[in-house]
């Protein structure tokens, strides 16, 4: 039956789990452990940071996730890098000098971005759709409205976005994937969409994580790591789920 | 599993800092700033092509007015 397991009582479940004779081989990060782990501004960066490298890292517990992992990591850190380059371009110490109706579209989407940070709390990384309206501004210069833009997003992205992939070599994390002869002693069933709607289905869980949760379910890795209510909804809406470990406050908040 | 991978976060961390710290070279700073000269000057060119528009149509107007 899974569970909730909160950081702080990790301890414990590892010992309990050595005990009942289940092998800790690894375990399956969500892709906001990821991003969290390397973003100091995000909730929970300290602990989530602490948690792996003095927990799992020192158990040696490998890492594995899903391909969609990546693509969440890389999107997130588009839109940072974009927003913290567009935001320097536009700042008076900068020396690019960006033409003025271009400025005005940054600050313009920035404004709306600095009000929800200070009302809402929200990080300082703009949306897609604020991202759309700025590229837009410059599209509609027609060519070389075009090239400012593709200008701006390799010096800002492309460098980067690649250091950012190589970086994520350091986690050693792993792929799982059915195909993998590597990875046939961990595989006790086939991953089937069937199985990801169905748990989908459960409680309106997002794809990406009920795609999280269906791979532990066809894996002899008993646990999962997140920081996203979704797991911990599905985990205790459904008892054949496995367990899901999260910060302690995440926990208290949904318990 | 055939061979066990253990990760290090602090090296993750370390590398994922440098993608966020890169300075812009000169040359990119020149090539971006030339690139927003050139998007300055089209829209000036359409700027102009515009009044020429507006300005034609009004001499348009004006003459009809005239001959009616």
């Amino acid at each position: 039956m899974g569970k909730v397991v909160r950081f702080s009582e990790f301890d414990q479940y590892l010992a309990e789990l050595k005990a009942s004779g289940t092998k800790v081989e690894g375990t399956i990060l969500d892709a906001n452990v990821i991003i969290t782990l390397n973003y100091e501004p995000k909730r929970f960066h300290t602990r989530t940071f602490e948690f792996i490298k003095n927990k799992i890292e020192k158990e040696g517990i490998s890492l594995f996730t899903t391909v969609n992992t990546t693509q969440e990591y890389l999107d997130f850190y588009r839109r940072l890098l974009l927003t913290e380059g567009l935001r320097t371009a536009i700042h008076p110490s900068s020396k690019l000098d960006l033409p003025n109706k271009k400025k005005t579209a940054i600050r313009a989407q920035s404004s709306i971005l600095q009000h929800r940070e200070t009302h809402n709390g929200a990080e300082p990384v703009f949306n897609d759709r604020e991202i759309k309206k700025i590229r837009e501004v410059f599209f509609n210069s027609g060519t070389a409205g075009m090239r400012l833009w593709k200008g701006l997003c390799e010096l800002y992205l492309k460098k980067p976005l690649e250091i950012e992939f190589l970086a994520l070599e350091k986690l050693k994390i792993t792929y799982l994937s059915m195909y993998n002869e590597d990875q046939k002693e961990i595989f006790t069933k086939k991953i089937t969409w069937e199985e990801a709607i169905e748990i989908c289905s459960d409680i309106g869980a997002g794809f990406s994580d009920s795609m999280i949760l269906n791979a532990l379910q066809c894996t002899t890795l008993p646990f999962a790591i997140s920081l996203d209510s979704d797991l911990a909804y599905s985990v205790m809406a459904n008892t054949n789920l496995k367990d899901v470990l999260m910060p302690d406050e995440v926990v208290d908040n949904i318990l | 599993m055939n061979t066990k991978k253990i990760s290090d976060v602090e090296a993750f961390k370390r590398e994922s800092d440098k993608a966020r710290n890169i300075p812009l070279s000169q040359e990119d700073i020149k090539r971006i700033n030339d690139l927003a000269r050139e998007v300055e000057k089209e829209e000036s060119e359409n700027n102009e092509d515009d009044f020429s528009i507006v300005a034609k149509n009004k001499i348009d107007t004006e003459s009809s007015h005239i001959q009616g």
